[in-house]
């Protein structure tokens, strides 16, 4: 065990418990999270059902395979493009100046930093677009980072080197 | 002497980075897989209605009102909705029932508008960023109407949770 292969697998496993639980939270009030995706009005509205299933669904499979650790660098790649995308929308809100009360994009990460007085809140603001670029850079990180940390795959790498 | 074992280590990298590139797009591959099976199954349990399609209660002020009151009051029949948007976009399409008094042409449309001056009256427009619907539900309260409110999503925030549409 080295610390940068633990370093690693934390950052991975925090960045899988972030999208797993925003997942989750999405799916427990999808009538929200609709209204939320429309909000920003980016989408047409045919749109806006379709890609709210494959936003939660991408949200909680990430989730859970970068926590378990399993095919972690391509879902890291996956989460990084997806924090990007966020990035994008939330970007082009704050520059439309769109009256957006709950940006949807809460996590527990942000509720974190809030308590510690940072003020990213839940709102449309450059805070969050800076934070999902954090993400987006964190997860890539992962990927070109030569230790892969711990997880499912390199268990089963490991037990069948030992067969 | 040395270039030979060289060469077949640069090789050997080679192949490891080709080897590492093809793992990364299988994995890419797989995970895509697995999130297209992941949104299949939440529209499923969505079509079968196991999904929360109400959006929590907002902080309304007097002057709005919001899903899911909208859509009760609508159901309801408790209320007129007034549209706000021009004629050529209210027969495109409208919430079922509505009169169309767009804002600028208020003086022709004012007397498509219930006589009595306490019914209750909802306004909205295309969607979130458009001020008529606001504007609309000013020029009404100036012109008597005592009970009027406007629904600030519009047709975009009505469409986007499926509610039915009427088209001329």
């Amino acid at each position: 065990m080295t610390i940068p292969s633990i370093l690693t697998t934390v950052l991975r496993i925090l960045l899988g418990a972030i999208l797993l639980f925003a997942g989750i939270a999405k799916l427990s009030n999808f009538g929200a999270f609709i209204i939320n995706v429309d909000s920003y009005q980016m989408l047409s509205i045919r749109f806006v059902k379709p890609i709210s299933y494959l936003l939660v669904s991408a949200e909680i499979t990430l989730g859970i395979t970068l926590i378990i650790g399993y095919f972690s660098r391509g879902a890291c790649i996956l989460s990084s493009l997806l924090f990007l995308i966020f990035a994008l929308v939330l970007a082009n809100a704050v520059w439309r100046k769109l009256p957006i009360t709950d940006c949807g994009c809460g996590n527990f990460l942000f509720s974190l930093l809030d308590m510690l007085g940072l003020q990213i809140s839940t709102t449309v603001n450059w805070k969050t677009v800076f934070m999902d670029i954090v993400l987006a850079s964190v997860s890539f990180g992962i990927v070109i980072s030569p230790h892969q940390g711990y997880g499912l795959e390199s268990l089963t790498m490991k037990m069948r080197a030992n067969q | 002497m040395y270039s030979i074992p060289n060469q077949s280590q640069d090789d050997r990298q080679n192949s490891s980075e080709l080897k590492t590139f093809r793992q990364i797009i299988k994995e890419l591959f797989i995970v895509c897989i697995w999130i297209s099976f992941g949104a299949l199954t939440i529209w499923g349990a969505d079509g079968f209605g196991f999904l929360s399609t109400t959006p929590p209660i907002s902080s309304n002020s007097l002057l709005q009102v919001d899903f899911p009151r909208v859509y009760n009051i609508w159901k309801q029949k408790k209320a007129v909705f007034v549209d706000a948007r021009s004629a050529a976009h209210f027969r495109r399409g409208h919430i079922p029932g509505a009169v169309n008094v767009p804002i600028n042409r208020i003086v022709l449309h004012i007397s498509d508008l219930p006589i009595d001056k306490e019914t209750p009256l909802i306004t909205y427009c295309g969607s979130i960023t458009c001020p008529n619907a606001y504007q609309l539900m000013h020029v009404l309260l100036g012109h008597g109407y005592q009970n009027v409110r406007f629904f600030p999503r519009g047709l975009r925030g009505w469409l986007s949770l499926g509610y039915p549409l009427e088209i001329e």
